[in-house]
């Protein structure tokens, strides 16, 4: 965002000086366009692609009760709260249950693995936090999958430095992002893509 | 030269506030569309104004919603145009679709019009890109029905996903009940798009943006359009 900025900030003299006329339409182009988005937009577009071994059609991910599935994620978070610069990327994995039997698209997640780097990642965040499993919740129609820690609360009832986490991953693209707030300040930010991985993995071990 | 086009609805009051704020800021004056067009001009961003278009009947923003001039607005913000939308616009964009949720009668059933505090936690907008995360503002209200509602799942999808853009909150930036002049949700003030090129908020940052409107913290919506064009211009 900040070389966005920059950049945008570099031509802004020019543009109100109205010498540097915008020939075409600014609209950003539609998906799949080589042309770059807005820069306001560039944060929210500049995730991580999906690996590139991911197989084809792996992305729609549908979670079936009983069943845990793993996602491997690329990710970037910033944890505002400290330092807006101090970002971090990296990769890590997430497991995720419906409960079975639960007809509500009630179920658990917790990491199963985080690069060490990636200090910011809600898995390193959380991994103490949700070793055990933290609430999901996939929507009725499947269009997305709420992951929570430590549990579904309003961000107004948070009390001081009480954390929450909400991360949302969409279930057609597994794009995901996540907000994770202090006492009702927004700590940290992060967004990623993910892809279910081939075989389950035994549910145990910590976030390493 | 900057491109920007506000929405004239039957009814709007706010349009040439939004009118003179671009002038003022971006040194070219936006052209004015009214309602009954049937296509806005290439636009580097839209402005639906506040006010009470077409007389507030049915609901706030339910005519207005179904306007000739909203099915190209609505066309052009799904392509990938900026939108914003100023206390009746925020009102059209949950109208038309363009935003989630919905904005009911104030708590107090009353008209509300002073200065709030807004904390910011939506940075990374169209809009607001040259605000820092948290910043507190003062920026002006005048709305009764600016309750922000939505489902469960559609808020904690907006909250996990940074949709929201402001929150009411005391000076000093926290989130009390006190500080939510309207009964809104998480004390929602503003959210955009999943692609933060769409943007609502009941507040009026059109009202202060020189200093002799009594402040300029609402300038910077402009100005971060600004940049935001002059990044798509590279």
């Amino acid at each position: 965002m900040r070389s966005a900025l920059r950049a945008g900030l570099a031509a802004l003299l020019s543009l109100m000086a109205g010498s540097a006329g915008i020939a075409a339409d600014a609209t950003p182009p539609p998906p799949g366009s080589a042309a770059p988005p807005p820069a306001a937009a560039a944060p929210r577009s500049s995730q991580p692609p999906a690996s590139p071994d991911a197989p084809a059609g792996a992305s729609a991910l549908k979670l079936e009760p009983g069943k845990a599935v793993d996602i491997a994620c690329e990710s970037k978070s910033v944890v505002v709260a400290t330092n807006a610069a101090n970002a971090t990327s990296g990769a890590m994995t997430l497991r995720l249950e419906l409960t079975a039997g639960a007809s509500d698209g009630a179920g658990t997640w917790r990491p199963v693995a985080v690069d060490q780097s990636h200090a910011g990642s809600l898995a390193a965040m959380q991994g103490k936090v949700c070793e055990q499993g933290c609430p999901l919740v996939q929507q009725a129609g499947g269009a997305d999958i709420q992951l929570w820690a430590p549990a579904p609360k309003a961000i107004t009832a948070l009390q001081a430095d009480e954390l929450l986490m909400l991360a949302v991953l969409k279930t057609a693209t597994l794009d995901f992002k996540a907000s994770t707030f202090r006492g009702q300040q927004v700590e940290a930010l992060e967004s990623g893509s993910c892809r279910m991985l081939e075989a389950e993995t035994p549910a145990t071990g910590s976030p390493k | 030269m900057i491109r920007a086009s506000v929405i004239v609805f039957p009814g709007s009051n706010c349009d040439r506030d939004v009118k003179v704020a671009i002038e003022r800021i971006t040194g070219h004056a936006p052209r004015m569309v009214w309602h009954g067009d049937a296509e806005v001009p290439a636009s580097d961003f839209i402005v639906l104004p506040g006010g009470f278009s077409y007389g507030d009947y049915l609901r706030c923003g339910a005519m207005a919603a179904h306007s000739r001039i909203m099915k190209d607005v609505i066309a052009k913000a799904k392509a990938g145009t900026p939108v914003l939308g100023i206390c009746n616009g925020f009102q059209i964009l949950t109208e038309s679709g363009l935003l989630p949720g919905a904005l009911m009668r104030n708590r107090s059933l009353k008209f509300i019009c002073r200065d709030v505090h807004l904390r910011i936690d939506g940075h990374e907008t169209f809009f607001t890109s040259t605000y820092r995360c948290g910043e507190v503002v003062k920026v002006p209200i005048a709305h009764a029905e600016g309750n922000y509602f939505a489902d469960e799942h559609t808020i904690a999808r907006i909250e996990g996903e940074g949709q929201v853009v402001a929150r009411y909150c005391t000076p000093d930036g926290r989130i009390t009940d006190d500080a939510n002049p309207n009964g809104a949700m998480n004390n929602i003030a503003g959210i955009s798009d999943e692609s933060g090129r769409i943007v609502g908020m009941m507040p009026h940052p059109e009202r202060l943006y020189e200093n002799a409107l009594g402040g300029t913290d609402g300038r910077r919506v402009f100005e971060s359009a600004l940049v935001g064009i002059a990044a798509a211009m590279g």
